[in-house]
């Protein structure tokens, strides 16, 4: 440590630094996460007639009951650790190969991130079209490929519109990841592939010893706020399927955005929320405890 | 690798990419008869300029184009200049105080941003901003807080310290020391970011849906939302179909602009290396 | 519209409130654009928030409403396309406590909900029982709320069915008048033409609801009884009817059946490959449209009936009513009142397709596509009208949906939406 860097300056510089910043994050998130946790302890509903009653925590208990609720929680699990992993093999391999130097880089590099900039419910609307079993492109390009036999109605199984959703939403945030990989790839001192190459590393030997060691923090940022984001995921799964068929890709956001504003059931949609949240925390501390903690707590 | 299959896999990435885009793009030059001929026809037999003509026509589609530039402008700005601040103070300061931020700044992360749609909306009309562009930048801002901190904290850690140790020596001041020598070494990680959080603004929906109503003050996302068919089943795929592609030009022309700024970030960090 | 005044005033209000931001108020106040709030001392604006308008047919009306009455302006705002999301900016807006409609809007469904609430005025007293009912009866019934009506009707729908007229003449069959025949014909007409015999809508949505209940009041079922009380998904009329849907999935309508709505199926019909297609009233225009191959070769009726069923149109439609809090009840009112005059469904049948809710209008009019409608118009019914219907119609789409898919078996999906429906009804 610098003698001229005293704490009392670095506590005073520091606090100027964060203050903007800080600001922003009081006027806008204190008040609303304070209002879901008050809300989520009372009873207010048609019922009620929107009037609130203190109810305890009669949401949460049912809740705990809530078949359908569970049954969309798994959904979003499944759709979250599906796309997030599937997004994380692509991105990588992405990245890899756009950052090497070639012509047209910058082209491939621009068209790279163009599912990721197009408005999410339009496209929606556009993926239902292209699933469609009578006229769809996706069906009519495989059944010319003849890998088709007879047209597949891709939304109309659990099992395939689960996977049409998943298949959206990894073409749709791929781009994520891979720019974020991008630019920790671009971090990475080139000068240790050479050290790498004298000491007779081949290109998976420098991958795994190098690229990806090296990648990890990019790796746990970009896959955490995917994570999040998947975690929430709406607007592509309501337009695309409306949770159908039979509920198979309904997920707790969609539910929750329901209960909330469509059921006008706010106290037990407060606690859906709540739940969610302590799921979504549950969940990352179990992933990503281990690993900041191996590598010295480079985030939160 | 081989050169061929480099090229391949190359080819087949940027196909996987753009194949939906292209769609809109043909979708978009073909007439209403064309688009929902079966079976599928694959090029515009005759294009067509009518959808977009009739987008700035029927409705204020500039007047959108630049409300959406200016709100996201502003916000990225905004973000990505406040978000440096603190993931500098995170990275290399020791700030009492700091962690009530982090836990702040992850809370905000980890809720749905449902939970935050009624109380800015109970926000906004107390304010009377309903229909102003700030109803949309200050949330824009805190909304991409979280990202761009942690993104940037992660790259300033990045940073040798014998460079900003130099850099003292010489006389930096800690401000100097900051813009002039940290942030352009993480020039990479701040055009990223940057880039990302215009994207976000840009397609941001449900507040710009709620917040701007009015005509004059309506973003793109918004403005599409609202374009409607002959009759309320009917999809106006032409329509939306320009609309998406117009809209996403700025996009291409930023993400354009911003490649740069990556790849320039990087060689300036090789030469230091 | 507004005074440079109050303009003035909410900058500056602006400014305050964000009294930290101050330099960015500052700088975003070229791009300043506040909502027009009503100047109690200047004309009366009357504010809405709409489908936009494609057609200009409101437009027309609202320009002849404002000749008519000098001082009082209708600003329709044009919002999103999806009813869902419009709703949920008028139930946003009216939670907040803020007068910022003076009107809705309103679709059928959102009465009741709206009605407990108490964000929309009664409107029962207005006219007279014989004003009222110069509407047909089911878009009145669409209206109303335990008793009490809260909206104008002002354009209704029922499904329909829709036949190919060329077909059935070729093989001398007149159009199904029951499910039972339906099911013939269509498989009939469809085996050697390679056709799909029937068409409708089957994804899991609001649409849904309305396919099921035109069957299962065919069979003489009943989802939720008019007093909100009784749910009768588990008679078994309710069995027969999903499972006549059931059984056309693969057979007479293709899989993907399950995963369409209106335009996947009229598209299918339209493009003449199909037989049969249940669907709303504004296919009828565009499948007889210059560019359509089934131009003049198609057929409407009722949809069919089993005996002891009646025949039944779901009914969709919309109409005005006036939010609680407006401070412009008159006004609203004198806006409503010419929205029920005939001129004015006129107009918005010839302009912008959309079919008038008043008798009248059907019964004098020569037009052999009216009269077509009309007798369909004239059995609409509506769905339940309760307050939890939202809620109460995703857990009847998410078990119909079930079982078309086959996740669950006919039974099965009927047991589980009846019991959660009824959990719903009788929950505090």
């Amino acid at each position: 440590m610098n003698s001229k860097r005293s704490s009392l300056s670095d506590q005073s510089f520091g606090l100027m630094l964060l203050s903007p910043a800080f600001a922003f994050l009081l006027v806008i998130a204190v008040y609303p996460i304070f209002r879901v946790l008050w809300l989520s302890l009372l009873t207010q509903n048609l019922g009620t007639g929107l009037q609130p009653r203190f109810s305890g925590f009669d949401n949460y208990v049912r809740a705990f009951s809530d078949g359908h609720f569970h049954q969309t929680l798994a959904n979003t699990c499944l759709f979250a650790f599906a796309a997030v992993s599937v997004e994380l093999v692509l991105g990588l391999f992405f990245a890899l190969l756009l950052r090497r130097s070639f012509r047209g880089r910058t082209a491939a590099r621009t068209i790279a991130l163009l599912p990721w900039a197009l408005p999410t419910a339009v496209l929606a609307l556009a993926w239902v079209w292209i699933f469609n079993d009578q006229f769809g492109v996706l069906n009519d390009l495989l059944l010319r490929l003849h890998l088709l036999e007879k047209p597949v109605a891709w939304l109309g199984r659990g099992d395939t519109a689960m996977f049409a959703v998943i298949f959206a939403d990894v073409w749709k945030t791929t781009p994520f990841m891979m720019i974020i990989l991008l630019a920790g790839l671009q971090n990475i001192d080139r000068g240790l592939y050479e050290a790498g190459r004298i000491d007779g590393a081949n290109a998976w030997q420098q991958f795994f010893f190098i690229t990806l060691p090296l990648l990890v923090p990019s790796i746990m940022l970009a896959t955490l706020f995917r994570f999040l984001q998947s975690f929430g995921i709406f607007d592509l799964i309501y337009v695309m399927t409306g949770g159908g068929p039979g509920g198979a890709t309904e997920t707790v956001a969609i539910y929750s955005y329901n209960t909330f504003l469509r059921y006008l059931d706010f106290g037990y949609g407060a606690a859906l929320i709540v739940i969610t949240f302590l799921i979504m925390a549950g969940i990352a501390i179990v992933i990503y405890w281990p690993l900041s903690r191996a590598r010295g707590a480079p985030s939160a | 690798m081989k050169r061929w299959l480099f090229y391949l896999l190359i080819w087949i990435a940027v196909a996987f990419c753009l194949a939906p885009f292209l769609w809109q793009i043909i979708t978009s030059l073909k007439s209403d008869a064309a688009i929902t001929a079966v079976p599928v026809s694959y090029y515009p037999a005759e294009a067509t300029g009518r959808h977009y003509a009739e987008l700035f026509q029927r409705k204020p589609f500039a007047r959108y184009l630049w409300n959406s530039f200016f709100i996201s402008t502003v916000s990225t700005f905004l973000c990505v200049g406040f978000a440096s601040l603190a993931a500098y103070a995170i990275a290399r300061l020791r700030v009492r105080g700091s962690r009530i931020f982090l836990g702040l700044l992850v809370a905000i992360a980890f809720f749905p941003p449902v939970i935050f749609f009624y109380p800015l909306y109970e926000m906004v009309r107390a304010t009377g901003t309903a229909n102003h562009s700030i109803a949309l930048i200050v949330p824009y801002v805190t909304f991409n807080l979280p990202f761009a901190t942690l993104v940037l904290a992660a790259f300033f850690r990045g940073v040798p310290l014998d460079i900003e140790e130099a850099a003292r020596v010489d006389g930096f001041s800690r401000w100097q020391l900051l813009l002039h020598i940290i942030l352009p070494l993480a020039a990479p990680a701040v055009a990223t970011t940057a880039l990302l959080t215009f994207i976000n603004c840009w397609n941001e929906f449900l507040l710009a849906l709620t917040f701007m109503t009015g005509d004059s003050a309506k973003t793109v996302t918004a403005g599409i939302a609202s374009l409607s068919g002959g009759s309320s089943f009917q999809i106006p795929w032409g329509a939306i179909s320009a609309a998406v592609v117009v809209s996403t030009l700025p996009l291409i022309v930023m993400v354009v602009l911003f490649q740069r700024r990556i790849v320039e970030g990087l060689t300036a960090g090789a030469a230091k290396g | 519209m507004q005074t440079t005044f109050s303009e003035n005033w909410r900058q500056r209000r602006v400014a305050w409130q964000n009294a930290g931001l101050g330099l960015l108020t500052l700088l975003l106040l070229p791009s300043c654009h506040p909502a027009g709030t009503p100047d109690p001392a200047g004309p009366t604006t009357l504010r809405l928030l709409v489908e936009a308008d494609a057609t200009g047919g409101w437009a027309e009306v609202f320009e002849g409403f404002e000749r008519e009455n000098p001082g009082i302006t209708v600003q329709a705002i044009e919002g999103p396309a999806a009813t869902n999301t419009r709703e949920d900016l008028y139930v946003t807006a009216f939670l907040s406590g803020g007068q910022i409609y003076d009107l809705v809007m309103a679709d059928t469904v959102w009465i009741p909900k709206f009605a407990v609430a108490g964000w929309l005025a009664d409107l029962t007293d207005k006219w007279s029982e014989e004003q009222w009912s110069r509407f047909l009866p089911g878009a009145l019934e669409g209206s109303t709320f335990r008793g009490r009506i809260y909206r104008v009707p002002t354009q209704m729908d029922g499904g329909m069915l829709y036949y190919r007229r060329d077909l059935l003449e070729k093989a001398g069959e007149s159009p199904p008048r029951s499910f039972d025949e339906l099911r013939r014909l269509a498989w009939k007409l469809q085996s050697p033409s390679r056709l799909w015999g029937y068409v409708w809508q089957g994804r899991q949505y609001e649409g849904l609801v309305c396919n099921y209940l035109e069957v299962l009041r065919g069979y003489g079922g009943f989802w939720i009884s008019n007093d909100g009380k009784t749910v009768g998904l588990d008679q078994p009329a309710a069995r027969a009817s999903l499972q006549f849907l059931v059984d056309t999935v693969g057979t007479i309508s293709p899989g993907g059946v399950t995963t369409y709505s209106e335009e996947e199926s009229r598209q299918l019909f339209q493009s003449g490959q199909a037989v049969f297609l249940r669907n709303w009233p504004y296919v009828y225009p565009l499948a007889n449209r210059p560019d359509s191959p089934m131009r003049g070769k198609v057929g409407v009726v009722p949809l069919p009936a089993q005996p002891g069923g009646q025949s039944s149109a779901t009914l969709g439609g919309w109409g005005l009513a006036i939010a609680q809090n407006s401070p412009h009840q008159e006004a609203a009112w004198k806006l409503l009142e010419y929205c029920a005059r005939i001129p004015v469904a006129e107009t918005l049948y010839r302009r912008a397709g959309l079919n008038p809710t008043l008798k009248e209008f059907y019964e004098s009019s020569p037009d052999p596509m009216v009269r077509d409608l009309h007798r369909i118009l004239r059995h609409t019914s509506p769905r339940p009208m309760v307050p939890q219907y939202a809620q109460a119609s995703d857990i009847l789409q998410r078990y119909l949906s079930s079982a078309l898919t086959r996740r669950l078996t006919v039974p099965e999906a009927l047991d589980g939406a009846t019991r959660e429906t009824r959990l719903l009804l009788h929950r505090p």
